[in-house]
């Protein structure tokens, strides 16, 4: 039943907010073409917990991306060092790491994280361990010391 | 003053937005070998992209179109890494595997 009306409201609220205009026919167009998108949807059986992650606790997702984006910043400073410094060394790393007790969408959350801050780079996904690919190999760090992988275990209810 | 403040926050973080757009270019120019560039490229994708629509958020200020701004910010965050990956695991496909010992070159 959530996945009937969630979808529609989300529809509803994404058309409101970039259209702009707020006259009768264009509410109306609007409304008839969220419910049949989200029938054409429905049909195509790919609603399910996976595209409306409702089971993600809210403010967890929040203070996460606002940690992410520190992650970021930290290691684009990191990384644009090592481009700008002449003859800098450079040592890739290729390495595994597990992701065990971790459903599927906190996989995708951690090696798109992964991915996000410089320096690090998901290249292959397997069931329980990630192939990670790193500029120089003390960027690893963080990503060793488990901290990232903490708290995406935490997201989920 | 409020004016004054807010536009020297706006153009700070342009300006920073444009350089990290910058050294993403230098390092996909210099770095020696595809999977180091990937790296490169990523700063531009999210320091670069991140810094400059933060910028063009304060901007706009309260409205529809920082909703807009907003909306984009996110969905960056989806795609880049999702294109970094499909660069990554293609070049492997492909038989480029990442280089770990660059001496030997």
């Amino acid at each position: 039943m959530k996945f009937l009306i969630l979808p529609f409201c989300f529809l509803a609220v994404f058309w409101l907010a970039l259209s702009g205009h707020y006259t009768t026919l264009l509410l109306v167009l609007g409304a008839v073409s969220c419910i049949w998108v989200q029938r054409i949807s429905r049909r195509m059986e790919i609603v399910d917990h996976e595209d409306y992650p409702i089971h993600l606790i809210p403010w967890r997702i929040i203070s996460y991306w606002f940690w992410l984006i520190k992650e970021i910043m930290l290691s684009t400073w990191a990384v644009s060092k090592i481009i700008l410094t002449p003859k800098s060394r450079i040592k890739p790393k290729v390495v595994w790491l597990p992701v065990d007790e971790m459903s599927d969408l906190q996989k995708v959350i951690y090696a798109n994280s992964i991915t996000l801050t410089p320096g690090t780079l998901t290249i292959e996904a397997e069931n329980s361990r990630l192939e990670i690919h790193t500029l120089r190999g003390d960027m690893l760090e963080p990503l060793e010391r488990g901290d990232m992988a903490n708290r995406v275990r935490k997201l989920e209810y | 003053m409020m004016d004054l403040i807010l536009s020297i926050i706006r153009d700070i973080f342009l300006v920073t937005g444009s350089i990290a757009v910058l050294i993403g270019a230098i390092g996909v120019l210099r770095l020696p070998e595809l999977f180091c560039r990937i790296h490169a490229a990523g700063i531009t994708d999210t320091a670069g992209a991140g810094l400059i629509i933060t910028g063009l958020l304060i901007e706009s200020g309260f409205s529809l179109v920082s909703l807009k701004l907003l909306v984009i910010f996110i969905f960056l965050f989806f795609t880049s890494p999702t294109s970094s990956h499909a660069l990554a695991k293609s070049a492997i496909h492909s038989n480029v595997l990442p280089v770990t010992d660059l001496t030997k070159r």
